[in-house]
C-alpha cells in the first residue's frame, strides 16, 4: 500500500514539477497533516509548528520544479520537513517565549484532561531529548521511516541514525518514566 | 553529547517503537487550517516561481517570521485605534451587515513577506506580546481609510480557550492589513456593541464554541495589549474575555 501511495506521488510530483497547479495542491494537501506533525513534535509548540509547516509547504511549492525524482518524493519532503523544523526551532531560541505562549497546566481528572496532561508531557519530555535524537525518533516512530530511510533524509550514516533513534528512546522513556528527579519508579521502553 | 554510533548503544532491532509511536501521535489538521496552509504555499510558489536554490528545498523558508508578520498586524491595528471613536460610532451607526467571512477571501498575500530573508538566520521572530510599536512600519493607507476590524474569517473550533488563542494569533500573523480589513457594511453589529469600554475592536472572526455559533472580537487596550472575546451572535453578549 506504502509503495503504491509512493508511486501515486512521485507521479503526482512529477507533473506538479512540470507545472500542474492542481497536482502541487493534492500533494500538499496529502502531506500536510504529516508535515504537520514532524514540525510540531520536533518543535514541541503549536504556533511555531504552524509557522514552520507553511515554511516547509512554501519550500515544496517553490521547489517541486526541480524534483528530478532520483529519490522519492516523500524522502525529500521528510527532508524538507525536517529542515523546516530546524530551522523554526532555530529562530525560536533566539526570541523569548512570552508567558501566555507557555503551555497551560492541566488538570487531572477527566479522561480528556488525562490525555491533554499527557501531550504536554510529551512535548515537555521531547524537549529533553537532544534534537538530533528528537528528529531521528521522531522519522522513525510517529513518521515510520526505516533506517536507510532515515539516513538519506538525514544524510547520515544507517548506524549514526540507529544510535541516535536507541539514545532518544531511552531519553525520552526516562523523562516521560521519572517526571520528577526524586521519584524512583521504574521507566518502561528501552531503559537499560 | 555522543554521536558515536558504535558506544553504548543495545543491538536492537530496526523496529518501531508503539508505544512512542502512540505518544507522538499529533491530530489531523482541521480542514480551515490545512486549506489555509496550502492556499498560501500555493500563492507563494506563484508569486515567485520555482527559485528555491537550496538543494534540500528546505533550508530557505521564504515567508517571514510570524514577529514580523504580527508586526504588521500591530500597524494595522494602530491605524484602527488611531481613528477609534469615529470609526465605532460608524458602526454603531451601521448596525447591521453580515459578519460572514469565507477562508477563501482570506488568502494572504505574501508580495511583502517573498522579500523576507530567505536563510532563516536574520528572522527575529517576536511574540504577540514582546512586539514593538510598529513606529517602523508604516499603517496601510487603506486600513486608515476604511478603519474596519481585520477580518479574521471563520476560525472553526473556538471552544477551548487556549486553542482560540492560538487560532486567533495564527489568524492575526497571516493577516494582511492590505487588503483584509473589513469594511464597515460588512462589520457585524458586535464589532460596535462589544467592545468594552476603553477598548477599540481591532478584528472580527466567526466560530463554533461546543458547536453554537460564536463571533469573535478581538479588542485591543492599548499598542499591545490585545483581549480576545466570544460573544453571541444574536445579542453580542460576552461569553468569554481573556487576554490574547
Amino acid at each position: 500500500v506504502r509503495a503504491d501511495a509512493d508511486d501515486d506521488d512521485n507521479e503526482l510530483a512529477a507533473r506538479a514539477a512540470s507545472g500542474d497547479r492542481r497536482a502541487l495542491e493534492t500533494l500538499l494537501d496529502r502531506h500536510a497533516d504529516r508535515i504537520h506533525a514532524i514540525c510540531r513534535r520536533v518543535l514541541g509548540h503549536p504556533e511555531d509548528a504552524l509557522d514552520a509547516t507553511q515554511e516547509a509547504m512554501i519550500a515544496v511549492a517553490r521547489g517541486i520544479g526541480r524534483f528530478d525524482g532520483r529519490s522519492s518524493f516523500t524522502t525529500w519532503l521528510y527532508r524538507v520537513s525536517t529542515n523546516a523544523a530546524l530551522d523554526e526551532g532555530r529562530r525560536k531560541s533566539r526570541r523569548p517565549v512570552p508567558v501566555e505562549e507557555l503551555p497551560e497546566p492541566a488538570g487531572g481528572g477527566s479522561s480528556v484532561e488525562s490525555r491533554v496532561s499527557s501531550r504536554i508531557d510529551v512535548d515537555t519530555a521531547l524537549q529533553s531529548v537532544p534534537e538530533e535524537f528528537r528528529v531521528a525518533v521522531v522519522l522513525r516512530d510517529l513518521c515510520d521511516l526505516d533506517y536507510a530511510e532515515i539516513a538519506t533524509v538525514l544524510d547520515i550514516p544507517p548506524g549514526t541514525v540507529r544510535s541516535r533513534i536507541a539514545r532518544g528512546r531511552r531519553v525520552l522513556a526516562e523523562v516521560l518514566g521519572n517526571p520528577d528527579p526524586g521519584d524512583e519508579r521504574p521507566t518502561d521502553g528501552d531503559t537499560p | 553529547v555522543t554521536d558515536d554510533p558504535t558506544t553504548d548503544v543495545p543491538d536492537q532491532p530496526d523496529e518501531r517503537d508503539e508505544h512512542v509511536a502512540e505518544l507522538l501521535e499529533v491530530p489531523p489538521l482541521d480542514d480551515v487550517t490545512r486549506r489555509r496552509l496550502v492556499s498560501r504555499a500555493l500563492e507563494a510558489a506563484g508569486e515567485t516561481g520555482a527559485t528555491d536554490d537550496d538543494e534540500t528545498g528546505a533550508g530557505a523558508p521564504a515567508a517571514a517570521p510570524r514577529g514580523r508578520r504580527i508586526l504588521a498586524v500591530a500597524a494595522g491595528a494602530v491605524a484602527v485605534i488611531a481613528v477609534g471613536a469615529g470609526v465605532i460610532s460608524a458602526l454603531r451607526d451601521d448596525g447591521g451587515g453580515s459578519g460572514s467571512t469565507t477562508v477563501a477571501g482570506r488568502v494572504e498575500d505574501k508580495q511583502a513577506e517573498g522579500a523576507a530573508p530567505s536563510t532563516g538566520d536574520s528572522g527575529e521572530g517576536l511574540g504577540a506580546a514582546e512586539a514593538p510599536a510598529p513606529d517602523t512600519e508604516p499603517a496601510s493607507p487603506r486600513a486608515s481609510a476604511n478603519a474596519g476590524p481585520i477580518d479574521l474569517g471563520d476560525l472553526g473550533d473556538v471552544g477551548d480557550t487556549a486553542r482560540l488563542r492560538a487560532t486567533v494569533r495564527g489568524a492575526l500573523a497571516g493577516a494582511d492589513p492590505q487588503t483584509r480589513y473589513l469594511q464597515d457594511s460588512r462589520a457585524t453589529p458586535c464589532t460596535a456593541a462589544a467592545p468594552p469600554p476603553g477598548t477599540s475592536a481591532v478584528a472580527v472572526g466567526t466560530g463554533r464554541d461546543q458547536g453554537t455559533p460564536v463571533v469573535v472580537l478581538v479588542v485591543a487596550e492599548d499598542l499591545d495589549r490585545f483581549r480576545v472575546l466570544r460573544l453571541d451572535p444574536t445579542t453580542c453578549a460576552v461569553k468569554s474575555d481573556d487576554e490574547l
